[in-house]
Order: structure tokens, then C-alpha cells, then sequence
């Protein structure tokens, strides 16, 4: 069976620095779907991101997409991807229909097949009615559902998505998850990079969490969670000192409140005497971000203490 | 990609950069339009006709500069802020097919005040050797700044510097040397200076087209241009690599 993708031992070093951008990073995207590459800003996902696509050397190791060398097998990497960057913009007088026409012709594909896929991405992103309108006359959504676009319409077997949603507000990030889950349904796999808990949780079907440039975890949403040994949450916001709580389970302050992981034993215990002192508290399943913050936040103490 | 594929993907990218831009924006025509006219009513009204044939040669290769000086500033910023180079490189267009269509595009950009040029230094002149003359020179000047300018554009860090040096380039080549003046009239210390520039030697073939002799052999001038443009070439392939270390 064919590698989507698949870094092995992938450390950089930037010229002129002596940090590595990353160091040593291993995993393989089990199946065809969405693959997350999640981590703070700086985490070293768009460097990966840029070695996968042909725009970046590695120091040392090896990237393997579609089953091929990217530093051996460049050309033909790039004839089977597309990519979509971070905080790119479309040429401001050009309209939706300019870019992704235009795009595909230079490209390679004929005129008749070109406009063909224009038409149905366009439609797909819900673009066709602003097909004639220049992009410097768009909201900032639809300007990134032109670059989107771009990206999609190529058809290609795999594509590679920098922050897609970076600056969006809520309902364009939600239409664009939308499209990203139909293609990846139709057409082929992605590599999506996002420091958005939310993003990886509703997208993913596999994450790799990176943190100051290596993996620190790799799963289905459901893996991550079951790595972790708490499954609930009860956030608190006044009744319980920091001691008591932790004596039910680990104690994290989020926005000055009080957030304690715990197991349901735990979680029961903790309700029960929240009842009794008459205090709100709030319980629910432990989310991706508990385990992100769980896992970031030991990785720093390591490193802090090494 | 094989030869035609490639040869469409350049003009296909190049019509993109200029034609549709200038379709959809035609302000972004004016300035690259009338600025060598500007220069030749100035140079006229303080001169009068018989600086004519050098300001008209001086124009003409002045626009064929900014052409090439021009792709300092368009590469780096659809590198640097629209990142259009980096969707690019995740695609079967190659890095010289790249380099080549954002030349292009800034030659097209500039073709109205070529042919008009053109035809007007041929009143000087109407033959097909002077024709032969203008249209060798300018591929070579074409292709010569445009190498220089996408090897500089490589180094560049910010859009505001791309366009800073595309204009000081402008001026080091074709404000500068002997383009719209004799050489005759820089002093014999500086001379060696202005034999420097590719674009002196441009001006000296040209000028010999339309009847004003060169001080110098135009074997000389030929080779040097020649020479220029395979170097400039050669930099610029050498630094138009999609992928960095």
C-alpha cells in the first residue's frame, strides 16, 4: 500500500541558526483522510509543512508523499500535490474566476476541462455569484475561499493546508471545514496545520501534536483522549482552594478559574461535594484541548528542566 | 512538463500578470505608458529636435530597463505577500518557466511604449537593418535586466526594498550611463565607468542604426551585451531554484 505521508527521523536547521526547527520527527498518516499537524506558533509545523511540499531542504531524514522521496522525487511530487500557504492573498483586480481558471491552465489542463472545474469549485465554495467580482472588493472569508479554491480545484491526491482558517471569524471557519471535509470525501487526502484545538478536533482524522519541534503525541481524537488518564473535567470558580481540589485530581487555572482532570470517580466525589456546599461547578468529557495543554505543558517542564 | 506544455504555461502565467491585470486594472498602464514620453518632451523642450535621436534611443532602452528592473518588486511581492510563488512550486510549472513568465509579463506591460518608440526611431532610419538592431537590442536588454532583476529579487527581504532597487537600478542603468547623452560627453577620467554598463553599449548599437557613428568597434558593443545577458542569465538560473536550504 502506498505512503500518503510519512516523515522519518525529519530534523532542520535553519542556516545561521543553531535551534533545530525540528528534531527528529517520525510518523505516517495511517490512511487516506485528514491529517493534522497541530502546535503552538513555532512549533515547527510550517517548516514541515514547506519540506512535504518541495520548497524546504531537510537537515537530516527523510519525507516520503504518495509513496515518493520529496527531495529525490521533487518533480513528481509536485505534479500529485497543491498547496494552499499561510496568509496568502489573491492578485487584488483578479476575480474568483481569473484565479482558478488561470491557475489550472498554467497547470497544464486544457481550456474545456479547466472551466469545467472552475465552474463546480466556484460552486462547491459557494463562490459562482462573486465569479466576476475582483477580490479587492471581497470580505477577507471569501478572499480565502479564492486561495482555497485554488488549491482544491487542482484535484490533486494529496494538499497541504497552512492555517487555512487563520483570521477568520466563526461562520466562515465553519464553511470552510465544511468544503475541506466534502473534498477530502470526493477527491483525495489532506495535510491540514492549525494551532486551533477546534479545528483539529472537528476535522481530524489523525493528529500530530508537535511541540518545539518534535512529535509529543500522534492519534484519532478518540486515541489522544484515552492517553490521557482523566476523563472529565469540572471547571470551579470559587468554594475550593487549590489544595482541596487537587486532592480529587490534576489542577489546572484557566482565565482564573480553577479546572480539575479527573477520573468519574473523582469527577462523582467532587460534584457530590459541590452539592453539598452549595457551589456551581460545571462537568463535562475531557476535549482535545485538555490534552494538548496537558501534553504541552509537561513537555515544557522537560524541557525547562533539562 | 514537455517543451509546449511549458512554453503555454508561461504565456498563460504572463497574461495573468500583465493583460488581466491591465484588462481589470488599467491604471496600472498609465505611468509604465507615458513616462518615456515625459522624458522625451523634457528633453525636447529644454533641447529642441536635434536631441531627438538620442532621447528617442534613450526612451526606448529606459523602457526596456524598467521592464527588467520591474521584476525586482512583482516577483518579490508574489513571493513575500501573496505567496502565489510558494502554490507554484507545489506544481508541475517549473522555476525557469516561473522566471520566464514574470519577464515576460513585465514586457508586455510595456509593449504599447515599445511599438510606439520603435516606430519612431525608425523615422530616422527606415530599414531592416535599424529594425534588425532594435529588435536584437531589446531581446538582449529584455533579457538581461529581467536576469538581474529576479536574481536581486531573490535577496530581497521586503516588498518596499523590491521596489526601492528596482528604481535605483533604473537609474544606474539607464539614467546614469551615456543613454540619452553622447558618450563624447563624459569626461576621458570617467569614461572607463561608462563603458561599464550593458545598456551603454544598447545606445552606441542603436544610435549607429540610425546614422550616429559609435566611438567604439560594434563588434565590441555586440559582444559585451551578449555577455552581459548570458552572465545575467546564468545568475539567475542559478538562483531560481524552487527550493531553499
Amino acid at each position: 500500500m502506498t505512503r500518503i505521508f510519512e516523515c522519518i527521523h525529519l530534523t532542520k536547521i535553519y542556516k545561521g541558526s543553531e535551534k533545530k526547527a525540528l528534531n527528529g520527527v517520525s510518523f505516517r498518516m495511517p490512511s487516506e483522510g485528514i491529517l493534522t499537524l497541530l502546535g503552538r506558533n513555532g512549533a515547527g509545523k510550517t517548516t514541515l509543512l514547506r519540506i512535504a511540499t518541495t520548497q524546504l531542504l531537510p537537515t537530516e531524514g527523510s519525507v516520503s508523499v504518495l509513496g515518493l522521496d520529496v527531495v529525490k522525487e521533487a518533480k513528481k511530487v509536485r505534479e500529485r500535490i497543491s498547496v494552499l500557504p499561510q496568509e496568502g492573498r489573491p492578485f487584488p483586480p483578479l476575480t474568483p474566476w481569473d484565479h482558478v481558471y488561470y491557475f489550472l491552465l498554467a497547470r497544464g489542463l486544457d481550456r474545456t476541462e479547466a472551466r469545467t472545474r472552475a465552474k463546480t469549485v466556484l460552486s462547491e465554495l459557494e463562490l459562482d455569484e462573486y465569479a466576476s467580482t475582483p477580490a479587492d472588493r471581497l470580505s477577507g472569508g471569501l478572499r480565502q475561499r479564492i486561495l482555497l479554491a485554488m488549491a482544491l480545484s487542482t484535484y490533486a491526491e494529496l494538499i497541504f493546508l497552512d492555517e487555512p482558517t487563520l483570521g477568520l471569524d466563526a461562520v466562515n471557519q465553519r464553511k470552510i471545514w465544511s468544503i475541506v471535509r466534502d473534498y477530502c470525501k470526493k477527491y483525495g487526502s489532506i495535510v491540514l496545520t492549525t494551532h486551533s484545538l477546534n479545528e483539529a478536533e472537528t476535522l481530524s482524522d489523525y493528529i500530530v501534536i508537535i511541540n518545539r519541534g518534535r512529535v509529543v503525541a500522534q492519534g484519532s481524537v478518540e486515541e489522544l483522549k484515552a492517553m490521557m488518564p482523566y476523563r472529565f473535567r469540572i471547571d470551579v470558580s470559587s468554594g475550593f482552594s487549590k489544595e482541596v481540589l487537587s486532592s480529587y485530581g490534576k489542577v489546572v487555572e484557566v482565565a482564573g478559574r480553577m479546572r480539575v482532570l479527573l477520573d468519574e470517580t473523582g469527577a462523582k466525589d467532587l460534584a457530590l461535594e459541590a452539592v453539598k456546599k452549595r457551589v456551581s461547578v460545571s462537568v463535562s468529557p475531557t476535549t482535545l484541548e485538555d490534552v494538548f495543554i496537558d501534553l504541552v505543558q509537561e513537555e515544557g517542564v522537560q524541557d525547562e528542566s533539562t | 512538463m514537455n517543451l509546449l506544455k511549458t512554453l503555454r504555461s508561461i504565456f498563460i502565467l504572463a497574461y495573468m500578470f500583465s493583460i488581466l491585470w491591465i484588462v481589470r486594472n488599467l491604471l496600472s498602464l498609465i505611468y509604465l505608458f507615458f513616462a518615456p514620453f515625459t522624458v522625451l518632451f523634457l528633453l525636447y523642450a529644454l533641447a529642441g529636435s536635434e536631441v531627438l535621436p538620442y532621447a528617442l534611443v534613450g526612451a526606448y532602452i529606459m523602457t526596456l530597463v524598467q521592464a527588467g528592473a520591474a521584476i525586482i518588486g512583482d516577483a518579490a511581492w508574489h513571493k513575500l505577500e501573496l505567496k502565489f510563488q510558494d502554490m507554484m512550486v507545489a506544481s508541475p510549472v517549473s522555476e525557469t518557466a516561473y522566471l520566464l513568465a514574470e519577464a515576460l509579463s513585465e514586457l508586455l506591460y510595456s509593449a504599447p511604449a515599445l511599438i510606439i518608440l520603435l516606430l519612431l526611431i525608425l523615422q530616422f532610419k527606415l530599414s531592416v537593418f535599424t529594425l534588425f538592431t532594435l529588435l536584437a537590442v531589446a531581446l538582449l536588454v529584455w533579457l538581461s535586466t529581467s536576469s538581474l532583476g529576479f536574481f536581486i529579487s531573490t535577496y530581497i527581504p521586503n516588498i518596499r526594498n523590491g521596489w526601492q532597487i528596482s528604481l535605483l537600478l533604473g537609474l544606474f542603468l539607464a539614467v546614469l550611463p551615456p543613454v540619452f547623452y553622447p558618450i563624447e560627453r563624459v569626461p576621458e577620467y570617467l569614461l572607463w565607468a561608462a563603458y561599464l554598463p550593458p545598456t551603454t553599449h544598447a545606445a552606441l548599437l542603436l544610435r549607429d542604426s540610425i546614422g550616429l557613428t559609435s566611438p567604439l568597434p560594434l563588434s565590441y558593443s555586440w559582444l559585451i551585451l551578449i555577455a552581459y545577458t548570458l552572465t545575467f542569465m546564468a545568475l539567475a538560473t542559478y538562483r531560481a531554484q524552487w527550493r531553499e536550504k
